[in-house]
């Protein structure tokens, strides 16, 4: 799929339709998904997070995981991710970006962070943007 | 948040870790336009208090208070986004509660060097987060 800078300058909506529908390497390489929102750029957030733990072979918990921008980011060196976002249309998004690369140790769950989470015990959980 | 943290808390191994990354309590957001001249910057974003994401941070100091969780650190970052368009990035400032208002005099600036812009230009945005590092307490 090729999608033209015109395609990104129509707004919010479109362009977050845009990224649902872009495979994650090319819209890092062309753009960065800064373009579309008020997130910082891939990888900076995640080097934070590792001057302090290591996130290889961690087993996560996301909580306000969206549409996974991050977790997409650092699923594949975590053992398994539980990501939970109380948006179904976020993680519906979510679960068919899984399905499209194959992310077999994430589970996206639709629902709040309140109450027993289940997967436990997790070594990390990372709280994104959540309010 | 608060019932967020302790449902982590109880899920957590003992030690595991927390970041909470949110945007920072209170700051001014700028904006600027760059392009194969440079940068050139425009002016300040009127950024009204959000309660909920104050209501985020005074959560999260809670929990260290009441000894649940050991804080580690607290970290800002400034970090820079990127709009292609006066439209996307008019789409994001009107996506935040309450909406981003552009200070006086900002707006006939920002149009007129967007107007003035080269091959390449971006509108970008200055903004600032915080990143908290905690740790579960045991016992």
């Amino acid at each position: 799929m090729r999608v033209s800078l015109a395609d990104l300058s129509r707004g919010k909506s479109r362009a977050r339709e845009v990224w649902n529908q872009t495979p994650v390497g090319w819209f890092r390489e062309e753009l960065g998904p800064s373009d579309i929102g008020g997130y910082p750029r891939p990888g900076i957030e995640l080097r934070i997070i590792e001057r302090f733990v290591s996130l290889s072979g961690r087993q996560i918990i996301e909580i306000g995981c969206g549409d996974g921008r991050l977790t997409f980011q650092y699923a594949p060196r975590a053992r398994r991710v539980v990501a939970l976002d109380a948006n179904a249309a976020e993680i519906e998004r979510a679960r068919a970006e899984a399905e499209r690369i194959g992310a077999r140790n994430i589970r996206f769950l639709a629902r709040p962070a309140e109450g027993p989470l289940p997967g436990a015990p997790f070594d990390v959980a990372l709280f994104t943007w959540s309010l | 948040m608060v019932d967020a943290l302790e449902a982590v808390r109880r899920a957590l191994a003992p030690r595991g870790w927390v970041f909470d990354l949110q945007p920072d309590a209170t700051y001014l957001p700028t904006v600027a336009v760059r392009d194969s001249r440079g940068r050139r910057s425009i002016g300040a974003i009127d950024r009204e208090p959000d309660e909920d994401v104050i209501a985020a941070h005074e959560a999260r100091e809670r929990v260290v208070r009441e000894g649940r969780f050991e804080q580690v650190a607290s970290l800002r970052r400034t970090y820079i986004t990127r709009f292609t368009s006066l439209s996307s990035f008019d789409a994001d400032r009107r996506s935040h509660t309450p909406v981003w208002r552009l200070a006086r005099g900002v707006r006939p600036r920002l149009i007129e060097a967007w107007r003035a812009r080269r091959d390449g230009a971006v509108i970008e945005t200055t903004r600032r987060m915080t990143i908290a590092v905690l740790r579960k307490r045991v016992g």
